[in-house]
């Protein structure tokens, strides 16, 4: 192992151990052996996400510790982004995200905001209860190619239904991925979503399957 | 049977006349006034915010819901936020859902002290759901001579503590500031006991402690075990002690299976599971230990699904847990309001047609 993939491999474990002082003792590391700080955040700190969000998926992780991960992270990446070059920054593809109206439930969407962000996603998040209006704003002013829809209550997952046809009415070509513990692959088929996912992790597959273009699969195909 | 007698056998493992059954819960809104020829419409006969701020309303369509599903309990919930609001945290009242809080009540661990212990005569809504207690006893347990379970409402002590405080900053507490984080779980343990006092004084024969927040979905079952399974059994006691011990309803939402022996643990009459787990594992495990309850998919069968689905997963639930007593019939969750009446319909009338004792399916 090269000293670049000891000190990669340590901050990635950092992150993973939700260990703040060892996030900041590997991110000072990778500056002052010259490792490239967009490298650091990507194959360092995103690459111990992508850990996370994968035991998360394997119920080997939960959300105090991802939340202690993320902390750890955001630790690291404030010492590494003032060294990232802008032209380094390359994002394939826009995505708003947003708590659909009536569910103010937003730590789901929080953690699939970041992950997407640290796959190299340029993300607009609106926040909780977010009207349709509002949806359909940033759509329109920044071009997205993707929107993320998530609601965690029964109730509020009705108006997914809603917004998806409003969307889909005035932007056919924009892509919707929708997500939450009630909602279902079955559920995204019988509304019109492109896409469905059910944890952090998969988010990011399915999202850059949709960005890239993938089209006539069913939700339930794409799990 | 009577209603009473059902469920008693049930939870004493010995086999009733037939499985009983949980209530409709808020989907009872649709009975309110003209609602019921206006499911899936937008506009409503009663907004779900007079349904819960008028008792004579509520307390008429949760009659006319058991009259028509001859289900074994009867529900009073006005809100999941019944002590949150009160304690402090503000709560918006949507035209057609159940209210949501916005806010927490709390933004550090520690200022748990500086929470309001709600006046359970006076303040946000507890009054009302009192009233509508009052009002169901009188009418069903009075004048009826009916045993039907009134049912109460709280939430488990941990649920309300992360409401409080807010999600985040309680999943750090935990791991930051155990102590403090014990001491808040504690008063909104206090907190929850003097209103299911008050509801049992009230005339609730049975109490639904749901505790979503203590689920795989958020915490491992190490923290289950550490913060939210004494709380549930300091909770569950309090109830037994002030009531009988048919008068505790559990409820925990998602994945469980890692934490079954704790559920079991909680001393609870029985425990709802949610539609993630299988009922048929579940009847093997923690169903020999405790009555178990649940568990047809809310969204995707009593929603989205054909009474035909209905009718084939409700034989199998009965099917997997009923043989031997020890299980009551219901969905994963709460019933979204808007399934339609014919999957509601028949999820209540297949309990009568194939969950008569002995089973034979």
């Amino acid at each position: 192992m090269t000293a670049k993939d000891e000190i990669l491999n340590g901050l990635a474990n950092a992150v993973v151990e939700g260990d703040e002082g060892k996030c900041v003792e590997f991110a000072n590391k990778a500056l002052e052996n010259n490792i490239d700080a967009y490298d650091a955040v990507i194959n360092g700190c995103a690459h111990g996400m992508s850990i996370v969000s994968d035991r998360y998926e394997k119920n080997k992780m939960f959300v105090p510790e991802i939340l202690l991960s993320v902390r750890a992270m955001n630790r690291a990446v404030e010492v590494l982004s003032p060294y990232v070059k802008a032209e380094k920054i390359k994002t394939t593809g826009k995505i708003a995200i947003a708590v659909v109206l009536g569910d103010i439930h937003d730590i789901g969407k929080n953690l699939v905001k970041l992950m997407l962000q640290t796959a190299g996603l340029m993300v607009f998040d609106l926040g909780k209860d977010v009207p349709p209006e509002a949806l359909q704003d940033k759509v329109r002013e920044e071009n997205v190619d993707l929107v993320v829809l998530s609601a965690l209550m029964i109730t509020s997952m009705m108006e997914m239904k809603e917004d998806v046809k409003l969307l889909k009415r005035e932007f056919p070509n924009v892509k919707i991925m929708i997500g939450g513990a009630p909602v279902t692959p079955k559920f995204c088929d019988s509304i019109g979503a492109d896409g469905y996912a059910d944890n952090a992790s998969e988010a990011i597959r399915v999202a850059q399957r949709l960005i890239s273009g993938e089209r006539g699969k069913k939700c339930q195909q794409m799990i | 049977m009577s209603h009473a007698e059902r469920i008693k056998a049930a939870i004493d493992f010995k086999e009733p006349d037939r499985v009983p059954m949980f209530d409709s819960m808020t989907w009872s809104v649709n009975m309110a006034g003209k609602n019921l020829d206006l499911i899936g419409q937008k506009v409503k006969d009663v907004s779900f915010p007079k349904w819960i701020h008028n008792p004579d309303i509520f307390v008429e369509s949760q009659i006319k819901a058991l009259d028509r599903f001859d289900h074994d309990f009867v529900h009073s919930r006005m809100s999941s936020h019944i002590l949150a609001e009160p304690m402090g945290c503000m709560e918006v009242e949507p035209y057609w859902g159940v209210p949501a809080t916005i806010n927490t009540a709390i933004n550090r661990v520690e200022d748990w002290k500086t929470l309001k212990f709600p006046n359970m005569d006076k303040d946000g809504k507890i009054p009302t759901q009192l009233t509508a207690i009052r009002m169901l006893d009188k009418e069903l347990h009075e004048k009826r001579g009916d045993d039907v379970f009134i049912t109460g409402f709280v939430r488990g002590a941990f649920t309300l503590a992360e409401i409080v405080l807010g999600v985040e900053r309680f999943m750090f507490s935990m791991i930051d500031k155990p102590d403090e984080t014990r001491e808040l779980i504690d008063f909104c343990n206090d907190v929850s006991i003097e209103c299911i006092k008050a509801q049992i004084d009230a005339g609730a024969d049975h109490i639904y402690t749901p505790d979503p927040s203590a689920s795989a979905a958020l915490i491992s079952a190490k923290f289950y075990h550490d913060f939210a399974l004494p709380a549930a059994q300091k909770q569950s006691a309090a109830i037994r002690k002030y009531k009988d011990k048919y008068a505790h309803h559990y409820h925990i939402c998602g994945n469980t299976k890692d934490r079954w022996d704790d559920l079991a643990k909680i001393g609870a009459s029985f425990v709802s599971l949610d539609y993630m787990i299988s009922l048929k594992e579940a009847k093997e495990s923690i169903g020999q230990k405790v009555a178990i309850a649940g568990n047809m998919p809310p969204a995707g069968t009593l929603l989205l699904g054909t009474p035909e689905m209905v009718e084939e997963e409700g034989k199998q639930m009965i099917r997997d847990a009923a043989v031997g007593g020890g299980y009551i019939y219901w969905a994963g969750c709460d019933l979204p309001i808007d399934c339609p009446l014919e999957n509601l319909d028949k999820f209540f009338e297949v309990p009568k047609v194939y969950g008569k004792y002995p089973i034979d399916l």
